[in-house]
C-alpha cells in the first residue's frame, strides 16, 4: 500500500469503519430452528417443557372441569344419603326432658 | 414477588413484558414472537462479528437459545433488545476465540490491501469498506477486536461498549488504547 499523506492509519480505519456501518446485513429467519432446539433441550429434560398457549389453555380447562365434576359427584354420593337418613340430633336429648316433665 | 414477575420500569415495552412473562412459564408461542421481533436486530448486530451469513444465522440461533435459558435473570432494567445484544456480544466474542487459530491464518493479500482509500477518496461501497475492516480486525486478538468493533464498527460510546461487554468504562478505555496501538502498528507495517 502506498503511504497516505493526508490521513493517519487510525483515521483511515475510522473512516472505513464508519462507512462499513452502512452495510446491510442478510435477512434471516431462525425462529423455527430456535424453537426446535429448545424443544430438543426440553425433551432432554434440560428446561421446563415448552407449550403453545392454546394447548395449555385447553388442557388446563379440561383438567379443571374434570376435577370439579368429580368433586361434585363425590359430594352428592355422600351427601344425599346422609341427608336423607339424618334424624334430628336434638330429638333424643329433648326426649329425656319430656320424661322428667311428665 | 414470584420469579415470574417483572419489575415495572419504563424501559420495557408492555408487549415484551407480557411475552417474557409467558415465555418464562414455558410458553413457546410467546417466545417465538420475541424471536420474530428481535432476530433482525440481533442478526444485524452479529453481522459486525462475522460477514458470513451462515455464521450469523448460527450465532443468532445461539443467542436466542442462550437468552431463553437466561430469561429468569432478565431484570428489565433496559430494553429487551439491549439485553439480547449483551448476550450476542458474549456469543460473538466466544466465536472469535474459537476461531483464533483461523485468525492467525488470515493473510491480507496485496490484492486486498491496495484497495484501502489512502488517497482520501471514499471507497466504492460499504461492503468493500466492511470487508477491509473485518480483514484488519481479524488480525487482532479477540479482546482488541471486540473493543474496536464495539466502538468503531458498531459506533457505540464508551459507556455503551462497557454495558455491552460487561467491562468497566476504565477497562474499555484501556483496552481501546492498547487495541488502537496494535491496529496502528499493523496498518503501518502493511504500508511498508
Amino acid at each position: 500500500m502506498n503511504a497516505s499523506s493526508r490521513e493517519s492509519p487510525l483515521e483511515q480505519f475510522e473512516r472505513l469503519a464508519s462507512l462499513a456501518r452502512d452495510e446491510a446485513p442478510p435477512t434471516i429467519n431462525v425462529c423455527d430452528r430456535v424453537l426446535a432446539r429448545l424443544q430438543e433441550r426440553s425433551a432432554a429434560g434440560d428446561i421446563r417443557p415448552l407449550t403453545s398457549p392454546p394447548d395449555r389453555e385447553w388442557v388446563g380447562l379440561v383438567i379443571g372441569a374434570g376435577i370439579a365434576i368429580t368433586a361434585a359427584a363425590i359430594a352428592l354420593m355422600i351427601g344425599v344419603p346422609s341427608w336423607e337418613s339424618m334424624n334430628d340430633p336434638l330429638a333424643g336429648w329433648f326426649d329425656q326432658f319430656n320424661v322428667v316433665m311428665q | 414477588m414470584s420469579d415470574l414477575a417483572i419489575p415495572e420500569v419504563q424501559t420495557i415495552d408492555a408487549g415484551d413484558a407480557e411475552e417474557i412473562r409467558a415465555a418464562r412459564a414455558g410458553d413457546g408461542g410467546a417466545y417465538a414472537q420475541l424471536v420474530e421481533r428481535y432476530q433482525g436486530g440481533i442478526a444485524s448486530y452479529l453481522w459486525r462479528f462475522s460477514r458470513d451469513a451462515g455464521v450469523v444465522d448460527e450465532l443468532t440461533q445461539e443467542v436466542f437459545v442462550e437468552a431463553y435459558f437466561s430469561l429468569h435473570g432478565y431484570r428489565a432494567t433496559g430494553p429487551f433488545l439491549h439485553w439480547l445484544k449483551q448476550i450476542a456480544t458474549r456469543v460473538g466474542y466466544r466465536f472469535w476465540k474459537r476461531r483464533q487459530k483461523d485468525r492467525r491464518n488470515v493473510q491480507l493479500g496485496e490484492d486486498q490491501w491496495p484497495q484501502m482509500p489512502h488517497d482520501g477518496s471514499p471507497p466504492e461501497s460499504a461492503s468493500e469498506a466492511a470487508q477491509l475492516v473485518h480483514l484488519l480486525l481479524a488480525k487482532l486478538p479477540p479482546r482488541d477486536r471486540l473493543v474496536l468493533t464495539l466502538l468503531y464498527l458498531q459506533g457505540n460510546s464508551v459507556e455503551e461498549a462497557a454495558q455491552l461487554s460487561g467491562w468497566s468504562r476504565t477497562m474499555v478505555k484501556v483496552q481501546a488504547f492498547r487495541a488502537r496501538g496494535k491496529l496502528k502498528k499493523l496498518m503501518e507495517g502493511m504500508e511498508k
